[in-house]
């Protein structure tokens, strides 16, 4: 399976789950104790709760699909590039156009299952059914406001970095955890004399145009992208994940890689290749919530700082990547990367000192 | 405007679309055709939709209320579980006054006789209390969602990206302050990772309130430095740029005795601040952020890096020099013309200190 196709599922049945709940959950909404109502003997017709339930499943169920579809309909570079509000129009639209095939499957459901359960076959078909104007109108709102509520969380997920959103709501940081994870510095070579060159503007084009260019690489190497500071990106994994396939080596030949493919487009645009070096280190750091305002999950401990100064030392051995000693014991030996010990730097304020390694891909 | 106010605001909006809704979701096309209704009596939209707006109202109110009983700084410190656990109580039982009161109110209308009592029964019995809860759940969950994202972002940033109007990149005068933790490295040593970590908890989280009263932004948050920046005008207004940071280094000597018995150390914060021109532009795509670019942002944390050299706990460059207004309350020490890591011309760089 694919990526693509995985996250296409992935999405599938996140949708089609909160779909049928939200489905389900609207018939409690609407009937739940309608029979009870404050004087007794107000209902006329009993209210088959079994059915309105497989209606609000069914109806559910093809919404979910629906917007998964929709979903992959913007899943486009075109829409990618825009901000919120292109893809938020579009949406609503798509979503109008499937919220009413919807509604008629909830008619046609309700015709279909009312006729074999309904022991007053004397009713006139035509009216047969609690199925009104305003009854839609119900409906529609109700669908209008899950599938945008859907597409915020979805969103928001997105701009907060996947999963971050969650670790937050759900309090997993809250008090500080220690944790061992893998850390990448990358930054823009040359950064000072390109910004020079190019003037405010076009340098903040580029830099625009680089983070965007690492985001599938980003998500194909199950890495997070904690912080971007000025030109610099700091990515992390959990240990495991970044071991597993050596995704944090392969991450940085695959963002290099992609920049060569798109040459042409940055020798035309900015008349030059952009270029990035990398620092990376392992380590136990503790990670926890920070702020009330503008919170965020921060990782805390000397891990970073030796990432970062180990970064900073590309320049000094004309290296693109380095990598540190205990990175270098973590990683298992594979003969598609060469790995040269090159130096070794001293830790701030503490006597020990550690081995830096030259990472290049065969 | 007061943070509190702005949260019971939020609050009474949320609450009335829900209740309006609510009363959509339920009753709209329950009695359409004469020919055929689930209800013998028409209902009376328009009293449901008054009775949905007034407990909306009480409801509302009555959350704030909870939200704001548990936003102690004691409360904050005790474990998410916790909390979680006390808050969900809390609004069980409001809530449960919430319903109760709908029916109250419903027989305040219609002239019920014994009506508190038969309401307290109809709410135990009926399976409608189930579809309220259920709803009520649903909305605060909702409710609690938006506000974490919106603090997530920070007040007005969502608007930012959602305009797209840092789509292309944007020239802005702003200033900028690196403010962080003096001595980090020795305090982090003598604490172990996990306290060290609370420490920057307790601190980041004290300056929030400073941070909202003199109208600067938070840009990042970089270890245990914060990076503050703020419109020209907004940071000259009332010296609001430098009265931050004197008011934060007040807050946390006012904390002193919170801070020495918790970490055995009061902690103290060193800042150096710049202004000029940046571009602003949002960056990424997952992960998407407000950014902004440019050597003014460079020099600020260089200038901070040389307050351990003139021990000095704020200084700043020439330029803020320059623009800042002379009102007498700040003195201000020319420390000198000071060439810094990577800059081929030396920054003129002052002092600042409060006049008592």
């Amino acid at each position: 399976m694919t990526r693509r196709t995985k996250n296409l599922l992935k999405n599938l049945w996140f949708n089609l789950g909160i779909s049928i709940a939200a489905g389900n959950l609207f018939v409690v909404y609407r009937f739940f104790g309608t029979m009870d109502y404050y004087d007794p003997g107000i209902i006329i017709t009993p209210v088959h709760l079994a059915i309105s339930f497989i209606q609000g499943t069914g109806a559910g169920f093809v919404n979910g699909i629906a917007i998964t579809f929709i979903d992959r309909l913007v899943d486009t570079e075109a829409f990618k590039k825009r901000s919120f509000r292109y893809t938020l129009i579009f949406k609503s639209a798509a979503y109008c156009v499937s919220i009413i095939f919807c509604v008629a499957l909830i008619f046609i459901l309700d015709y279909l299952l009312d006729e074999k359960t309904s022991s007053g076959s004397q009713m006139d078909p035509a009216v047969g059914t609690a199925l009104t104007l305003q009854y839609l109108v119900a409906v529609f709102i109700y669908m209008m406001f899950l599938n945008v509520s859907i597409n915020f969380l979805k969103e928001a997920n997105k701009k907060f970095g996947p999963g971050i959103l969650f670790k937050l709501f759900s309090g997993k940081y809250y008090q500080p955890v220690v944790e061992e994870r893998i850390f990448m510095f990358i930054d823009l070579k040359a950064s000072t004399t390109i910004a020079e060159r190019l003037g405010h503007l076009k340098y903040s084009r580029l830099i625009q145009d680089c983070f965007y260019e690492i985001t599938d690489i980003v998500d194909k190497f199950k890495a997070e992208i904690y912080q971007y500071v000025g030109d610099e990106i700091v990515l992390s994994w959990e240990m495991d994940t970044g071991i597993e396939n050596n995704n944090c080596f392969c991450l940085y030949f695959a963002f290099r890689k992609k920049l060569e493919e798109n040459r042409g487009y940055y020798q035309q645009k900015y008349d030059l290749l952009p270029e990035f070096k990398a620092g990376m280190n392992c380590g136990t750091v503790t990670v926890c919530e920070v702020g009330e305002i503008k919170k965020d999950i921060a990782y805390h401990g000397d891990v970073l700082n030796t990432a970062s100064r180990i970064q900073g030392l590309c320049n000094i051995y004309n290296k693109e990547v380095l990598i540190s000693e205990s990175l270098n014991k973590a990683m298992p030996k594979e003969r598609s990367f060469i790995r040269e010990l090159i130096g070794e730097i001293s830790l701030k304020g503490k006597e020990t000192v550690v081995g830096v390694y030259s990472l290049e891909s065969v | 405007m007061s943070k509190r106010f702005k949260e019971i605001r939020f609050n009474l909006v949320a609450w009335l679309i829900a209740g309006n809704m609510f009363v959509i979701f339920r009753f709209f096309g329950m009695y359409d055709f004469e020919q055929y209704f689930i209800l013998k009596k028409p209902i009376e939209m328009e009293l449901m939709f008054l009775e949905a707006n007034v407990v909306a109202v009480v409801n509302g109110l009555l959350l704030s209320l909870v939200d704001i009983l548990m936003d102690t700084p004691k409360l904050k410190r005790e474990s998410f579980r916790y909390i979680l656990t006390i808050k969900s109580i809390a609004y069980i039982v409001t809530m449960f006054i919430s319903i109760v009161s709908i029916f109250v109110l419903h027989g305040i209308i219609i002239n019920r006789d014994n009506n508190l009592l038969y309401s307290l029964n109809y709410t135990l019995a009926s399976q409608y209390t189930i579809a309220l809860y259920l709803y009520g759940a649903f909305i605060s969950l909702l409710i609690n969602f938006l506000k974490e994202v919106n603090k997530k972002f920070g007040p007005g940033i969502l608007v930012k990206l959602f305009s797209g109007r840092y789509y292309n990149p944007r020239v802005e005068d702003r200033m900028f302050m690196f403010i962080d933790l003096k001595a980090s490295t020795t305090i982090a040593e003598k604490l172990g990772h996990i306290r060290y970590s609370r420490l920057i908890q307790d601190c980041f989280y004290d300056v929030t309130d400073v941070v909202a009263r003199y109208r600067a932004e938070i840009y990042q948050y970089v270890g245990d430095e914060i990076v503050l920046t703020w419109e020209l005008e907004k940071g000259i207004e009332n010296d609001n740029c430098f009265r931050f940071f004197f008011e934060f280094k007040k807050k946390i000597e006012s904390l002193c005795d919170y801070y020495k018995e918790k970490y055995g150390v009061v902690p103290v914060f060193k800042a150096g601040m710049n202004c000029g021109t940046v571009t602003v532009a949002e960056i990424g795509e997952l992960k998407k952020e407000i950014a902004y670019h440019g050597d003014v942002l460079n020099t600020a944390s260089r200038i901070q890096d040389q307050c351990n050299q003139y021990n000095k706990p704020f200084l700043i460059s020439n330029n803020l020099y320059k623009k800042m207004p002379r009102t007498g309350s700040f003195r201000f020490d020319l420390i000198g013309e000071i060439l810094l890591k990577g800059k081929v011309q030396p920054v003129g760089i002052y002092s600042v200190e409060i006049l008592k």
